[in-house]
């Protein structure tokens, strides 16, 4: 099991003070539950960075993480790696199917504050 | 047909519709100003023995402005002398524009023409003020090697060539700290942390009364501000404009969000209505209380607005949910944990004052 798991958060979601905003870790319309992650053992802050912004051409304002622990105190979460073609770091963290907005929101809030509050892995 | 006396292209966004902004136009008329009163200078240079210029010298030299040339933006300023003028017009006027470019033309490593006098440089206080980063005015256009360009860069350097100090244009917000009726000045302090003090005439009086020890109601203030060589503000010269604005820091985040188009969320992300931005803007201006700290404001993918408060103990989300029409409070505590959901429609009348309630109370674990 990785030790961190790795985050691109959009530029938008980091505020003026530098702390991350709640939305960077609840997942959009498009994930359908699942937020993306690299895991920490197969990939570094700095390449998760450059595939996504490099490879795949999307905008991140760095890598953030929160870490195995930190997940695993959500017992409503689950974690599947799910490897892509490109990208064999990827992993998913699987928010509850059928999830209230309010229980969703709740899980965002604390894995932003932890990965906030470790700080930036990679700034690029 | 009046003879052509120099052709300056602006180069910039603002110039792309063939129009001049009329702020330049004052730029225009300080350097008129400095042509003839260069050009006066270099007769007296020439003619030590005179006391003074002949009299009616360069009598009929203005410059005027004629239509910006199709498919450029080359505003022609021409000498409209008349024909009978033309032909005694000092020749220091033309040599006069001549070693305006020169200058102009200097690059940094570069020494100024040493004929330029020194008092005639805080004309550049003037001329080009109105440009703006990434604008330019090109003097001499046609020229291969020597254009002439001025930007705001080298019209600092320009106007601080024999002065401790500069003038630009402002656009600044801060907080009223003190005013002086009697004398009138006033002190505010920037929403950047710096605090000028200058003098401002009656008719301002109202607006910046109206302001004073009010933690939530911002001046801004367009006019001219003089810099020091570190480009610290020094003081207010003159003031044309004085608008307050509630909660400034926190409109100012949600006018940010108007230029979302959708899709900024890397290919996704829905931009919000501006309609809808601008009366939560005005919603906000009246209904956020004083003394709560600004939030965070950010956007959901789905284009409603959350207001998030940052603590290391707690976070508040407040989301305008615009197509349900309603605000929804989501808050954690994070030790001991406590989670709280609140949602009130917007048509509810004291649906602000209700959630700002919680949120402080919220807060209070911070």
């Amino acid at each position: 099991m990785t030790d961190l798991f790795l985050r691109q958060i959009h530029p938008s979601w980091v505020g003026e003070s530098g702390d991350l905003q709640s939305r960077s870790f609840i997942p959009t319309a498009k994930d359908e539950g699942k937020l993306s992650v690299d895991d920490s053992t197969k990939a570094t802050p700095e390449s998760s960075f450059k595939h996504f912004t490099e490879v795949l051409g999307l905008q991140s304002a760095g890598t953030w993480a929160v870490s195995a622990e930190e997940v695993a105190e959500n017992p409503e979460l689950s974690c599947d790696a799910s490897p892509l073609h490109d990208n064999p770091a990827h992993c998913s963290l699987n928010f509850p199917r059928g999830g209230t907005k309010g229980e969703i929101k709740n899980i965002g809030q604390k894995l932003a504050a932890k990965a906030s509050k470790r700080g930036r892995l990679y700034k690029g | 047909m009046p003879d052509e006396f120099i052709s300056p292209r602006f180069t910039g966004d603002r110039f792309a519709e063939h129009t001049l902004p009329f702020d330049v136009a004052r730029d225009l008329v300080a350097y008129e100003e400095l042509v003839l009163a260069l050009a006066k200078y270099l007769y007296k240079e020439k003619h030590q023995d005179r006391k003074r210029v002949v009299r009616g010298f360069a009598k009929g030299f203005h410059l005027h402005l004629t239509k910006t040339e199709d498919g450029s933006t080359i505003p022609k300023i021409v000498l409209a002398p008349t024909a009978a003028l033309l032909a005694c017009l000092p020749i220091e006027i033309t040599e006069a524009r001549d070693l305006i470019n020169e200058v102009i033309a200097c690059e940094n490593k570069e020494s100024l023409p040493s004929e330029f006098p020194k008092e005639f440089y805080p004309f550049f206080d003037r001329i080009g003020r109105s440009l703006q980063d990434g604008e330019a005015i090109e003097w001499r256009p046609e020229s291969p090697d020597k254009k002439a360009i001025l930007t705001p860069e080298k019209r600092k350097r320009l106007a601080l060539a024999h002065q401790e100090t500069y003038e630009a244009n402002i656009h600044l917000v801060g907080l009223i700290e003190s005013l002086d009726r009697e004398k009138l000045r006033c002190r505010i302090k920037t929403v950047d942390g710096v605090s000028v003090s200058f003098s401002f005439s009656k008719q301002f009086f109202p607006e910046l009364s109206s302001a004073l020890s009010n933690t939530a109601a911002f001046a801004y203030i367009e006019g001219v501000g003089e810099y020091d060589v570190r480009d610290q503000l020094q003081t207010i010269t003159e003031i044309e404009t004085i608008e307050i604005i509630p909660h400034y820091p926190l409109v100012d985040r949600l006018d940010k969000l108007q230029k979302l188009k959708d899709g900024w969320l890397n290919g996704e992300g829905v931009a919000p209505a501006p309609a809808d931005l601008d009366t939560l803007s005005e919603q906000l201006a009246e209904h956020f209380p004083n003394g709560l700290a600004y939030p965070e404001v950010g956007l959901s993918d789905e284009g409603n607005v959350i207001l998030e408060w940052i603590r290391p103990n707690v976070r508040a989300e407040l989301e305008v949910n615009f197509p349900d029409r309603q605000l929804e409070l989501y808050s954690t505590v994070f030790d001991p944990e406590d989670f709280l959901e609140e949602i009130v429609p917007l048509d509810e009348p004291d649906c602000w004052a209700r959630l700002f309630a919680s949120i402080k109370h919220r807060l209070a674990h911070a």
